[in-house]
């Protein structure tokens, strides 16, 4: 699948870039597209639609959690960050579950990177 | 394309494994069939995705159906889930065995006795012994000095994993082939003896000739089979094999139990070294009475890490960054629940109303135990609590909500789908392993178990395969 606008702005959102001064590494900047290519040939359709699926619901959803119109890409960073945190905190289960989904998409990426592996010090073998 | 046995063994997971090491030992010829790769230990990588893809079924992506789905972790690869288990071996309890006695009426077909011989067999042929000290890492100590500080019952786990380095990557596949998985012991010696290994192929269905096995057909050849059909396809995959089959019955495929399960995260103000000492070195049965979990600990790769976090975005990305100071430890529980497995594969799972105060009991213990061996802050990631207890919140674990959605459900033991019962009509094998109804196709892997057991059961799933496999032979 190739990302979109809004896919990036809810994946940049759900990672972003100088959250910490050890991983200030955001999701967008760490090759995330070619991983996806990656997921997307071996996962699971359902894995796959699911993603999507929650990639969706990050976009056109969450905003309207925090009395935003949709898209996510019309609100600035900290509105976007804060729309997925609501998400995150829906009392609706099935909305944090997809929630999950992207993280553990990301995770997937994101904790296998070497800088990132290096900054936590995991140094594995 | 047909190729004739005395034995097909569906299945090379610790049952089936352990079947086939029995049954080689015989003059007997025998086929082992695996849905998954074969996957040498040169190929183990330390990344979580490739792994996933390789190693796990549908990708660790499997979920049970409905308001709260459960994932349900499975291996599919030569040797099963003994390829990506931590290794601990845990004998079948004799409460448990009195429960199956008591209840399940099948006592005089598995004397604990003989339980207990094939058990002590195994655990010689597997090296089994505690994990040693020098390779807990920070994660291990932690739980041990809980445990001693608390007075409660635990030790060092018990492992088939002689010459462990304690790299902390069991779940990946063991890099050194110290970990004695089925594909790196009972599987080889197997095929020393002559059985044959077919991998990458899936069995669509059992062949008969009246009630009688004659073999299996997959999509690439059909084996048959002289003597008797095994099927070790596990809990989750033996329902299916049995309906694609012919055979029916009420309890086929119900009665899906298991042991669900979280974990608990500690932030500590010193190193800990998560990535580093014996996957699930140490243990904890001490709480068992109290609230039927088990605590063990549970290194994880960054990417395990991160997904099970709480939150998103900036408070998310400051949780990751405290890998270096985290200890990890998991609660399964002996859930009284149950589900079932759909004709479909679909998966179902309920709690029972008393499970979830059993795991809040659980999980406040555990983050009670973590602060007072130094933790400064503990994450539960339950909906509804804060992202990050503080010394003294641990009592907020038992005001979280009472709905299984709010919590992050594992389960990885899985058990009861074709379950043994004297009576016919009460199960779907017989005392003998037999299904009923048939002459000579035998189940013999944790779907015939009638109950869990609340402990790992790969050693329960070893003993009861091999003694099926015996009575075969003698």
């Amino acid at each position: 699948m190739r990302l979109g606008s809004i896919d990036r702005a809810v994946l940049d959102a759900l990672l972003p870039e100088r959250s910490s001064t050890v991983l200030p590494m955001g999701l967008m900047d760490t090759g995330f597209d070619d991983f996806l290519l990656d997921f997307e040939r071996e996962a699971p359709d359902a894995f796959r639609r699911v993603f999507r699926l929650a990639l969706f619901a990050g976009g056109w959803m969450a905003p309207v959690l925090i009395g935003r119109p949709p898209p996510i890409t019309g609100l600035n960073q900290d509105d976007r960050e804060k729309a997925l945190a609501a998400m995150a905190r829906s009392r609706v289960p099935e909305l944090r579950q997809l929630i999950t989904v992207l993280k553990t998409v990301a995770s997937l990426h994101y904790g296998a990177l070497p800088e990132v592996r290096k900054a936590i010090g995991y140094h594995g073998e | 394309m047909s190729e004739a046995f005395d034995y097909v063994i569906v299945g090379s997971g610790a049952a089936g494994a352990s079947a086939a090491r029995v049954l080689a030992d015989g003059s007997s010829s025998l086929a082992v069939v695996e849905e998954g790769p074969a996957v040498a230990t040169e190929e183990f990588v330390d990344r979580s995705f490739p792994t996933l893809a390789r190693l796990y079924r549908n990708m660790g992506a499997q979920v049970t159906r409905g308001r709260a789905p459960m994932l349900i972790v499975q291996g599919r690869c030569l040797g099963g889930s003994t390829v990506i288990n931590s290794a601990i071996i845990r004998r079948l309890p004799e409460s448990v065995w009195k429960e199956w006695v008591d209840v399940h009426g099948i006592g005089a077909a598995l004397p604990f006795a003989e339980v207990e011989r094939v058990s002590d067999e195994i655990e010689k042929e597997l090296h089994v012994d505690s994990t040693p000290a020098p390779i807990w890492g920070g994660n291990n100590q932690l739980l041990s000095a809980a445990a001693a500080q608390a007075g409660l019952s635990g030790g060092p786990t018990r492992r088939n994993a002689p010459g462990c380095r304690g790299s902390g990557r069991c779940n990946l596949g063991c890099p050194h082939g110290a970990k004695q998985s089925m594909q790196v012991s009972y599987l080889p010696y197997a095929r020393n003896r002559g059985a044959h290994l077919f991998t990458d192929e899936r069995v669509e269905r059992v062949l008969w000739r009246g009630r009688r096995a004659i073999g299996v057909q997959t999509a690439r050849r059909t084996l048959t089979a002289s003597k008797a059909v095994l099927i070790a396809a596990s809990a989750v995959q033996t329902p299916g094999l049995l309906w694609r089959s012919g055979l029916r019955g009420r309890h086929l495929g119900r009665h899906f139990q298991g042991h669900p399960g979280m974990a608990v995260v500690g932030l500590f103000d010193h190193a800990v070294g998560l990535g580093e000492g014996a996957t699930q070195g140490f243990e904890i049965d001490g709480l068992q009475a109290d609230s039927r979990v088990k605590l063990e600990t549970l290194a994880t790769p960054p990417e395990t890490f991160f997904s099970g976090l709480p939150g998103t975005g900036r408070e998310w990305v400051e949780l990751m960054a405290e890998f270096p100071r985290a200890a990890v430890w998991v609660l399964p529980l002996r859930a009284y629940g149950e589900g079932a497995v759909g004709r479909s594969g679909s998966l179902s799972f309920s709690l029972d109303p008393r499970d979830l105060p059993n795991l809040r009991r659980g999980l406040r213990r555990a983050a009670e135990l973590m602060f007072e061996v130094g933790a400064t802050a503990v994450v539960c990631p339950v909906y509804g609590l804060p992202a990050r207890l503080g010394p003294g919140e641990a009592a907020l674990i038992e005001s979280a909500p009472d709905d299984a959605a709010a919590y992050p459900l594992v389960m990885s033991h899985l058990f009861g789908t074709a379950r043994m019962s004297v009576d016919p009509a009460a199960g779907v094998v017989g005392p003998d392993f037999r299904v009923h109804g048939t002459e000579n196709l035998y189940v013999v892997d944790s779907s015939v178990f009638p109950t869990n057991l609340g402990v790992n059961p790969q050693l329960a799933i070893m003993a009861l395969a091999r003694l099926a496999a015996e009575r075969l032979v003698t």
